[in-house]
């Protein structure tokens, strides 16, 4: 639970720090990119809590690339 | 009657000297007096001044004695006639506006009305108590200059006129504070200082809306670059040798009357450990100093901080003795060692705080209780541990070195502390990495705070870690000064 | 102002920094045992034409990042694609950074700490050098590369004791294809990362000459990892270096002079966050700053909260545990990253130089280049 807390607390803080930029320059990608980090934080960290795996593009990419090129045999 | 109408005088001598009783009220301090010319009823004069500010014998020799004996010889106009022929004094002025007048009888002047014109004169007959011209408590050296500045602007700026003789030193004074119109004066030297800054603090200076100035320190926060921040962007000091050295280097410093604190600008991060003992004594001295003040801001903020992370965190550091050696002090101490090492500095600061103020001869008694009852008697019933204390003495010790900064050097260590007391080594790091980046993008009216100096070769050594000897230091911090160089010694003199 | 302006000295010390980031800690080219001082210098060796090739590429287009050719050259849609690209790339390289790190620090000093809060702060501090900007940073990397460099000379002379020159025998005993893989791997961690600098600086500066920047960070850097290789193989021997993850660490700790001198090795820790944090803010800065170019947004400095954070969080994702990422990092990386390294920077240069040579044949007379003086840190246009 504490990683969460302080990850919320972290972004709070940035946003007020951030606060004369993000809301007054009004700039709605700015906002949105915001919301998305903010919602992807909290699935993470929602998905770990309760121990569902998360899905990683790389293991993708390392399934794809072992397959052209082995790894050497030890 | 309207604004405009109130502060006109009027043609007759008693309605001005009733307008101006009405505005003291019943103010004792308020004198005045009438009198004419002993030939003539013509010439009829009213003063006024206030008792205390002014010097009663040259009131009395230079403007009633000459104005009852004058010879009138029925010139028609009289105030002329006082001015230039009859008032003594060595400073007259011509002055319509009775708030000018009045603020300025305020300050020491003597006011003198004639009757039959609407036109008043301000004599100079300033003579108040001061303090006396002594070396400053905060600044003490051993070699150098031992005068500090007093309260009074005039002083203070004569005693910077007298230490720079060329006519490019310049003096430009202007008002501050609506209620208390503080002088203040900017002094610089032209083709030295650099006109960039100039015009930007003149620009603030002239922002400032306040209703009251009584200390530099008014102005200081309010012309600051990074007005949080818990570093000076803007420097003070007391004594007029080293105002000298900045001016002479391309820094504008501002006299505020009523403040023995005179502020420079820009000011830098160096110049904390800057004193000017440094360049009286030969340079090697000069540079061991000021390494050691550097050294000992750095042990001041880190050490609390670095021995909670190696005690807390990282035990395997200490060599295997010593670590003995502070296991055992720390047994049965109920507190963690963060926040032992929080509570001593908070006694620490409160007893400095407290030496202070206090009035001197309770100094030695408070001295005794603070070193007997709190460090020996805590470590004794084993309330603190006595590395603890060890490591608080010493913090304390070199922190006294870096006076001009100490304020800043609490809060870093606090900062530090709680940062250890998470993370170790590695907050320590973290604060250290994050206060460097904040310092390198810091900047006091333009100058980056840590100083760039593009010169070539090792021009950027030559007065910050060390002290270099002055046929080395050539030329003047860059940014700050248009005409760089400083001396023109060809080679080093070397007499046989 | 002058101050202002990044030099030559600015941009060596930031690749310097850079270059002994992760690989110090991590080591490279370590499959191949005692021949990984020959592949990194094997490596030093195919990186130099690769640099020649990122020079031409700026020096094409003099006074522009790589934010202005890409469009210039590609067209804007196809060349906000690439740059978006460079985004995943240098992001997807701060988050594997970052948790190289983080794992680095738990391993080795802090157990009990949660690797999230680490990572948090790690990240906080970057998000903050990365908002002061990209010329402060550099005056950071000036101010630190010095003492990450004597302190890694005094680390070796200290462990000098140690060594044994028996250690580095047999000279070329792995065949020919682990070399090849291994110095392939040594150019592509870290030397090929720097292609992120074309993100960051400008050429057609007369105090900052971009050549010179390149090749003095190679040679100081991979001197750097060199000694920092060379020493381990000669205190650890061939079997134990290969076993260990973290062997510069290893051998740090195996310092002892006079019984005082003794289990330093938190010392290298601190003197390497430095390093990881300057390679973590670039890569950071170059994903915020590309990130501001494709969605038109003015200032890079509003999003670098958001990603920094998020870049935090995702580094706990990316890799399962602490062996996926030495796989990784020895494998997959040098592949997946060829083309970011190699493939794109190719297209782009046989593009630059065709477009270049038409242009001239169109102008017919020399372009006039700008000299005056340019700031260094970019600045986004809408």
């Amino acid at each position: 639970m504490i990683p969460l807390l302080m990850y919320f607390f972290a972004m709070v803080v940035f946003i007020f720090v951030d606060y004369d930029i993000v809301f007054k320059v009004k700039q709605k990608k700015v906002i949105f990119i915001y919301c998305f980090v903010t919602v992807s934080t909290l699935s993470v960290l929602l998905m770990n809590h309760y121990g569902v795996d998360i899905p990683s593009p790389f293991c993708y990419i390392k399934d794809f690339v072992t397959s052209i090129i082995p790894p050497p045999q030890k | 009657m309207n604004e405009s109408e109130k502060t006109k005088l009027s043609q007759s001598l008693k309605a001005n000297m009733e307008t101006v009783k009405t505005i003291y009220g019943s103010d004792s301090t308020l004198k005045m007096r009438s009198f004419s010319n002993l030939e003539s009823d013509k010439i009829k004069c009213g003063i006024f001044y206030i008792e205390g500010l002014v010097n009663k014998e040259s009131i009395s020799k230079n403007i009633i004695r000459p104005i009852i004996q004058a010879e009138y010889s029925g010139e028609k106009d009289i105030p002329a006639l006082l001015k230039d022929k009859v008032i003594t004094s060595e400073h007259i002025r011509v002055e319509q506006d009775l708030t000018a007048l009045i603020e300025a009888v305020n300050y020491g002047d003597t006011a003198l009305f004639i009757d039959g014109f609407a036109t008043a004169f301000l004599i100079d007959s300033k003579d108040w108590k001061q303090r006396q011209i002594e070396e400053p408590q905060s600044e003490m050296t051993v070699r150098g200059p031992k005068e500090g500045f007093t309260e009074c602007i005039m002083v203070n700026l004569s005693l910077i006129r007298r230490r720079i003789i060329t006519q490019d030193l310049k003096y430009e004074f202007s008002e501050i504070g609506t209620r208390t119109k503080t002088k203040i004066c900017m002094c610089y030297i032209e083709g030295v200082a650099n006109k960039n800054i100039l015009g930007e603090l003149k620009d603030r200076l002239s922002k400032i809306n306040m209703d009251a100035v009584l200390d530099s320190g008014y102005i200081q926060e309010c012309i600051k670059d990074a007005p949080m921040s818990i570093f000076k962007t803007v420097g003070s000091t007391e004594k007029p040798d080293i105002i000298c050295g900045k001016l002479l280097e391309g820094r504008i410093a501002i006299v505020v009357d009523g403040s023995p604190e005179v502020i420079t600008v820009p000011y830098l991060f160096i110049e904390a450990f800057q004193t000017g003992e440094d360049y009286y004594i030969p340079s090697v001295y000069g540079s061991i100093n000021r390494f050691l003040r550097i050294a000992s801001f750095f042990l001041t903020t880190m050490i609390p901080a670095n021995y909670i992370a190696l005690v807390t965190f990282h035990q395997e550091m200490i060599p295997t003795p010593l670590a003995i050696s502070i296991a055992a002090a720390s047994t049965g101490t109920p507190f963690p060692t963060i926040v032992e090492m929080a509570l001593m500095l908070i006694v620490f600061e409160i007893i400095r705080e407290a030496i202070v103020r206090m009035p001197s001869f309770m100094g030695q008694a408070i001295s005794i209780v603070g070193v007997l009852v709190i460090g020996q008697a805590t470590v004794e019933a084993r309330f603190i541990s006595a590395p603890i204390i060890i490591i608080v003495a010493f913090t304390a010790i070199t922190g006294l070195m870096i006076g001009k900064i100490k304020s800043t050097s609490i809060i870093l260590r606090m900062i530090f502390i709680i940062l250890s007391g998470f993370l170790g080594f590695y907050g320590i790091i973290f604060g250290f990495i994050v206060t460097c980046i904040y310092l390198l993008q810091l900047k006091s009216f333009g100058v980056p705070f840590i100083h760039v100096d593009n010169s070539k070769g090792l021009h950027g050594v030559t007065d910050t870690i060390i002290r270099a000897p002055w046929w080395y230091l050539k030329l003047r911090p860059a940014f700050m000064a248009i005409d760089r160089k400083r001396n023109d010694f060809k080679t080093k003199k070397v007499r046989k | 102002m002058n101050s202002e302006l990044l030099k030559t000295k600015h941009g060596v010390s930031l690749l310097v920094m850079f270059l002994m980031g992760s690989s110090i800690v991590i080591g490279t080219a370590s499959d191949v045992k005692q021949d990984a001082w020959e592949a990194i210098i094997l490596s030093a060796l195919f990186t130099a034409p690769v640099f020649l090739m990122y020079c031409r590429i700026m020096d094409n287009h003099k006074g522009k990042t790589m934010l202005e050719i890409l469009p210039e050259l590609f067209g804007s849609i196809a060349g906000k694609v690439m740059i978006g690209l460079y985004v995943l790339y240098a992001l997807h390289l701060g988050i594997l950074v970052v948790r190289n790190f983080t794992e680095f620090i738990q391993i080795v000093s802090l157990p009990e700490t949660p690797m999230r809060v680490v990572a948090l702060v790690f990240s906080i501090v970057c998000i903050y050098a990365v908002k002061t900007g990209t010329f402060v940073l550099s005056r950071f990397a000036v101010f630190t590369v010095p003492i990450v460099l004597a302190f890694m000379i005094l680390m070796t002379l200290f462990s000098m004791p140690d060594m044994h020159l028996s250690n580095l025998k047999p000279y070329f005993a792995s065949g020919w294809i682990p070399m090849l893989r291994n110095t392939y791997g040594a150019f592509s961690f870290p030397f090929g990362e720097t292609v992120l600098f074309l993100f960051v600086f400008r050429a057609g500066n007369e105090y900052f000459k971009l050549k010179r920047v390149y090749f003095y960070a190679l040679f100081i850097g991979c001197g750097a990892i060199l000694m920092a290789t060379l020493r381990n193989l000669l205190v650890l021997g061939s079997g134990l270096f290969g076993s260990y993850h973290f062997s510069s660490y290893v051998t740090a700790g195996l310092i002892d002079i006079g019984d005082i001198v003794q289990r330093i090795e938190i010392l290298l820790s601190i003197v390497l966050i430095f390093t990881g944090l300057i390679k973590i803010s670039i890569c950071l800065y170059v994903a915020v700053a590309g990130l501001s170019k494709i969605f038109n947004i003015t200032d890079y400095k509003t999003i670098t909260a958001p990603v920094g954070i998020f870049a935090a969080i995702y580094s706990y994702v990316v890799y399962g545990n602490t062996q996926e990422m030495f796989f990784w990092a020895a494998y997959v990386y040098p592949y997946y990253a060829m083309p970011f390294q190699l493939l794109i920077p190719l297209v782009i240069w046989i593009t630059s130089e065709i477009k270049t040579k038409i242009e001239k044949n169109k102008m017919g007379k020399t372009e006039k280049i700008r000299t005056d003086d340019i700031k260094v840190v970019p600045v986004i246009t809408q």
